[in-house]
């Protein structure tokens, strides 16, 4: 009962200041719509985070499969939209195309690549990026590798049927039915590889395009509620100054409840926080959280759990507002824009793509934009398990190392 | 009410409370007096249960500290030095939240406040923010907020300083009444003249020991010389202290940079030959003054340092 007591003046005393109001609530929705809408290019437009392009392919394989990652992948349904093919006679036509900005993406198929898949022998596929268009390169060089694996395996497992029939098949039996089952088993694999079902790009853009401005909005809650580790650490820091902390240690109240206390101030806080500006972002910019909302809750408490428990971590590892207020200016800032909340974390090196998961609003923020393009619950498990063992932890680091009060002789 | 055992504190090498022990009676209100840093604080913080003693133990009613402190802090209400209150909270929401922390619910919440707040004069302002108070009335809800759960023993720790003399004249007042009311109150302060008016009885603590204890009489009664002479001279050497401490009647003297202070039974006789032996040193008198015993006089004489230092 006390946890909430101290939890709610928490919540009540932090509404009441106006200037951290500004900071938590109407500064990223400002953000939301000027990144969102002067961005929106950036990451594939207002409708859609797929960008146009145009690819640039020399083919030197005139097999069935080089065709047909040209005609019915690339240029599937789905994809034709985005997707301009401009066939060119020769590798160094493709590198002069990406050079001088005519292709967005360069594709060399091999000799032999259709040969030499089925044989399960190496072969590769050259795609050039140019590096101002890291995104494109990156989606065209993730469907082809997606095509050429799956054609490979299908031509393993083509392998493996032959032999085994060859070995069950009695010799007695003629061998013309021999070949003709060879051959209807290698069009079902083949049919079944090239299939709608083995779209490759059916992930990585969910079923739902997001938009620039969903993006933003789900890009500046990651980025404003991991303030709230700061305002949290603060508030404790302050109250320690004050001795308010000292005066509430007098009361018969416990020191669990007391850091509890503070933890679930910054928890609804936070929460509070995160539903405002889910809700204005929503009828003020039309921007929608998703087909399942209840996703988009789940991931915003485990989220507010996080850094509210890096706010007891942080109070516990400095001793001055002052120092906070130096995490909060430079801290919360690299944590962002390592987490993609200043630039799609598409664009960034590999290098930075891989330290960006230790970031709590990575995290938030990549789920976010799943859920809106559409994801499953089982999708979540990961971040809600990390989000959470991130709060949990935080929390533990906190409670055993704060120092409620600050020692003064006298 | 209160019994408080040799206590002791370290913080690192440094011992700031060396074997602190006294006793307060119920009703009774006791002054604890020191100069800054004298440990005052450091024992009545062990005292609240707010920092645990390194050795020693304090009862309660007949509770320990060390073994049960949550009943002990139900029967203390502790009013800090600094304001510690939320100023972006009005007065009646801090009272209430304070009130709730010591376990008051519903109605009986509300009934104390406004009760508290008619103790502390501030009815018509409660519902204004604190950071809108002036000092003096901030003071005075930090004292208000100490006492909404009726505490048997009320502990406050220099609960006047830095405020204007009309509030310190309300806060002094308020405990006032609430001592005659019944409660315990134990108040610390290097105020000797708050002391000397709230308390029936005083320790004086020093370098973190309990120097002397006693009502006021009886600390002054305690002084080698019962009145002294205050002498401000020109050019004081230690051939005139040497000259002053052989006069009949001195029974000691403390040197303050270009001031003496002369301990003598009859203070008023020897004047003077101390006048006289002050000339015939050659120093030049600016001022002399006899003073009565109070605990200013008590604290140097035990001391040798004003209680200001």
């Amino acid at each position: 009962m006390k946890v909430f007591m101290i939890a709610s003046k928490d919540v009540v005393i932090r509404f009441r200041d106006r200037k951290g109001l500004m900071l938590m609530v109407l500064m990223p929705l400002l953000l939301t719509a000027i990144l969102g809408a002067a961005l929106s290019d950036m990451i594939g437009g207002d409708q859609n985070l797929m960008p146009k392009m145009t690819i640039s392919v020399y083919s030197e394989d005139n097999g069935e499969l080089a065709r047909r990652l040209v005609d019915d992948v690339l240029q599937s349904e789905e994809l034709k939209p985005y997707i301009k093919i401009k066939m060119l006679a020769s590798s160094k036509e493709v590198l002069t195309s990406i050079e001088n900005g005519k292709g967005d993406v360069g594709i060399i198929i091999p000799k032999d690549f259709s040969q030499n898949v089925f044989e399960n022998r190496a072969t590769k596929i050259e795609v050039l990026q140019d590096p101002g268009k890291e995104t494109a390169g990156q989606i065209v060089s993730s469907i082809v590798t997606s095509y050429t694996n799956r054609a490979a395996a299908v031509a393993i497992a083509s392998k493996e049927v032959i032999e085994d029939l060859a070995m069950s098949i009695p010799a007695t039996q003629p061998s013309n039915d021999f070949q003709q089952i060879i051959r209807q088993v290698t069009a079902e694999l083949q049919e079944a590889a090239l299939s709608a079902n083995a779209k490759v790009i059916e992930q990585p853009i969910g079923k739902n395009p997001v938009s620039g401005m969903q993006y933003y909005a789900a890009a500046m809650a990651a980025m404003f509620l991991l303030f709230n580790a700061t305002v949290g650490a603060k508030s404790i820091l302050n109250e320690r100054s004050t001795e308010t902390l000292a005066r509430l240690i007098n009361t018969p109240t416990s020191r669990g409840s007391i850091l509890l206390g503070k933890f679930f101030g910054t928890l609804i806080y936070s929460v509070v926080q995160f539903f405002i500006f889910m809700g204005v972002t929503h009828f003020l910019y039309g921007v929608n959280w998703g087909e399942d909302l209840l996703q988009s809750i789940l991931i915003g408490i485990c989220y507010s759990f996080a850094v509210s428990g890096l706010s007891m971590a942080i109070a516990a590892m400095i001793s001055s507002e002052t120092a906070a207020d130096v995490v909060a200016g430079i801290g919360v800032q690299i944590l962002s824009a390592l987490g993609g909340s200043m630039v799609p974390i598409s664009m960034f090196p590999e290098l930075l793509r891989k330290i960006a998961h230790i970031t709590p609003n990575y995290w938030a923020l990549n789920s976010f934009v799943d859920i809106m393009g559409g994801t499953s619950w089982q999708t979540l498990l990961m971040p809600v398990s990390v989000l959470m063992s991130i709060g949990l932890v935080s929390l533990l680091i906190g409670t055993w190392r704060l120092q409620l009060i600050r020692r003064r002789i006298g | 009410m209160l019994k408080v055992s040799n206590l002791h504190k370290c913080y690192g090498k440094r011992e700031v409370v060396r074997g602190v022990s006294f006793h307060v009676r119920k009703g009774e209100s006791f002054g604890l007096l020191g100069p800054n840093g004298a440990g005052k604080s450091t024992t009545i913080s062990m005292i609240s249960g707010l920092i645990s003693s390194d050795h020693g133990d304090v009862e309660v009613g007949g509770v320990s500290v060390n073994k049960n402190p949550m009943e002990v802090k139900k029967k203390i209400g502790v009013v800090p030095q600094d304001i510690a209150l939320y100023p972006t909270l009005t007065a009646r929401e801090n009272l209430k939240f304070w009130g709730r922390m010591y376990g008051l619910r519903g109605s009986e919440v509300n009934k104390r406040t406004d009760e508290v707040l008619e103790i502390v004069g501030l009815t018509d302002r409660a519902n204004e923010k604190i950071e809108g108070y002036s000092g003096g009335m901030k003071r005075r809800i930090n004292i208000g907020a100490a006492l909404l759960h009726k505490p048997e023993l009320l502990i406050m720790d220099e609960p006047t300083v830095g405020i204007d003399p009309q509030s310190r004249n309300h806060i002094l007042e308020t405990v006032k009444q609430l001592n005659k009311a019944g409660m315990t109150v134990i108040y610390t302060s290097h105020y000797m003249e708050e002391v000397e008016y709230l308390c029936d009885r005083i320790a004086i603590i020093d370098h973190g020991q309990v120097i002397a204890i006693g009502t006021k009489n009886e600390l002054c009664n305690r002084l080698a010389g019962r009145s002294s002479i205050h002498l401000s001279v020109n050019g004081s050497s230690d051939e005139l202290v040497m000259k002053l401490s052989n006069l009949s009647g001195v029974h000691k003297i403390s040197k303050e940079k270009e001031k003496l202070i002369i301990f003598a039974n009859e203070t008023r006789q020897i004047l003077g030959n101390v006048v006289a032996a002050t000339i015939a040193e050659g120093a030049e008198i600016i001022s002399i003054e006899v003073k009565e015993p109070n605990l200013e006089t008590v604290f140097l004489q035990l001391t040798g340092r004003s209680l200001r230092d």
